[in-house]
């Protein structure tokens, strides 16, 4: 479970690519590459550098211009799917 | 040779953006060019940037075409990863060459260049180890050689297919034929440029080598040049960078400057872009006869692999060399003969009997 506290940041091994499709994803554990779509490359980009879930959120909230209830509504499941799949990691 | 449109629409990021292209009825014609051509990214970055218009069905076909391309990619980079690893472990130096390298190091965005293979260069007296090691880790040859050991010492290469479907070629020089023989390999294992992949820096020809790479695949590689292969010339060849000088002379230590001017002259004219010194550099490059005789044989509708094998003879130095080559030529192994049923012997006759005047002998 991804806390809004954790600090979650990109996994060293995964391969990607970004773009207008989403993010394209292959992590070491991974068999095949995924994509993920929509906010996926916005929410990677903004996965540079580890960080509190909560400050991903805030990012992306004023990013975008919208309210931050519905930012985390919307990419909290997808974090905790990126480090399901191992292309993120949680490091504290 | 591709439309004026698909050209126009891989030039993107080389120029101001005018106004988009809208291809109407042709556009089939056009996606069915650029999907063969492996540019579906840079027809995506087209359509991103409004440098293409396209009803919003057709739209999402080139996004989900460009995600598949960068699906396919990734995954080749992972295979970049494992066969470096096994490279490394028996000590083998290598380089990654063509679309792995140059989508990090020459592109604004990897996103931007897709690519379908994995091609490493390996020096030749590690090459039949290198070739052992691969296979032994799951791939295999997609066709035999001539003789043993000649690969090593004349060819460019050989394609590998793994158990996945992926595809390495292993190249000892850049080339098949007379330029494959007159590129010093040695100078291919400068001091690299690194890219990194997944953490790991892996070594890369430096600029003026890659750039020279791309000139040497786009003109020999396919007649007419794929455009994708005229793209990386513009690519690399615009960059800041670039030192026009050291390249030149290289291209001539190489006895290339026919082939880089053909690419530089050829890339310029697609594309509307011009290269600078190099262009004024190629409008006015006299070839050798050496050249001209050599660049026949990758030029136009008698191109063949066994009319550039032939007329390697003449890039060889000294008779013995030539001699050692030719006997190899006439004594194929039996396994690469089968796998040919018969059609081997009538193409060298063929390839003989089509040598450019002044190279045949009664």
């Amino acid at each position: 479970m991804v806390t809004a506290d954790a600090v979650v940041g990109r996994s060293s091994g995964v391969l990607w690519r970004t773009g207008p499709f989403g993010v394209v994803l292959l992590a070491p554990a991974m068999d095949r590459p995924v994509v993920v779509a929509g906010s996926g490359a916005a929410l990677w980009e903004s996965l540079v550098v580890a960080r509190p879930a909560r400050d991903v959120v805030a990012e992306l909230s004023a990013r975008f211009g919208v309210d931050p209830v519905t930012v985390e509504h919307d990419v909290m499941p997808v974090l905790e799917h990126l480090v399901e799949l191992g292309a993120c990691e949680v490091v504290e | 040779m591709t439309s004026p449109v698909l050209d126009r629409l891989v030039a993107v990021g080389l120029g101001p953006v005018g106004s988009p292209e809208v291809p109407g009825t042709g556009w089939t014609h056009v996606w069915a060019d650029a999907r063969d051509e492996r540019v579906e990214a840079l027809v995506g970055v087209a359509l991103t940037t409004g440098a293409l218009a396209l009803p919003a069905g057709l739209e999402a076909e080139v996004i989900d075409a460009w995600a598949l391309r960068m699906q396919s990619c990734v995954q080749l980079e992972r295979v970049a990863l494992e066969a470096a690893a096994e490279l490394d472990s028996i000590g083998a130096e290598f380089r990654i060459l063509k679309g792995t390298a140059v989508a990090h190091l020459d592109y604004p965005d990897p996103s931007w260049r897709g690519f379908g293979d994995l091609d490493l260069l390996v020096r030749g007296e590690d090459y039949d180890r290198v070739v052992e090691r691969l296979c032994a880790a799951g791939a295999r040859r997609r066709s035999a050689e001539i003789r043993p050991g000649f690969d090593r010492r004349y060819g460019k290469g050989v394609c590998l297919i793994r158990e996945d479907g992926a595809q390495i070629d292993v190249h000892r020089t850049l080339a098949t034929g007379p330029f494959g023989i007159t590129v010093a390999v040695d100078d291919l294992f400068a001091p690299p440029q690194h890219f990194r992949l997944a953490g790991v820096e892996l070594p890369a020809l430096p600029r003026d080598l890659r750039f020279l790479h791309a000139c040497l695949h786009a003109v020999l590689g396919d007649s007419p040049p794929r455009v994708a292969a005229l793209r990386d010339v513009v690519q690399i060849g615009t960059h800041p960078d670039l030192d026009a000088r050291t390249v030149l002379r290289i291209a001539s230590s190489w006895r290339v400057g026919a082939v880089v001017a053909r690419a530089v002259e050829e890339a310029s004219t697609r594309f509307g872009v011009p290269l600078a010194d190099l262009g004024a550099w190629a409008r006015g490059y006299r070839p050798s006869r050496f050249e001209e005789r050599a660049l026949a044989a990758y030029l136009g509708p008698d191109r063949s692999y066994a009319r550039q094998m032939v007329a390697a003879v003449g890039a060889l130095p000294g008779m013995r060399a030539k001699l050692e080559y030719v006997r190899t030529m006439a004594r194929p192994d039996p396994d690469y003969l089968g796998a040919r049923d018969g059609s081997y012997r009538a193409r060298a006759r063929r390839a003989f009997a089509s040598r450019p005047s002044g190279g045949r002998r009664r």
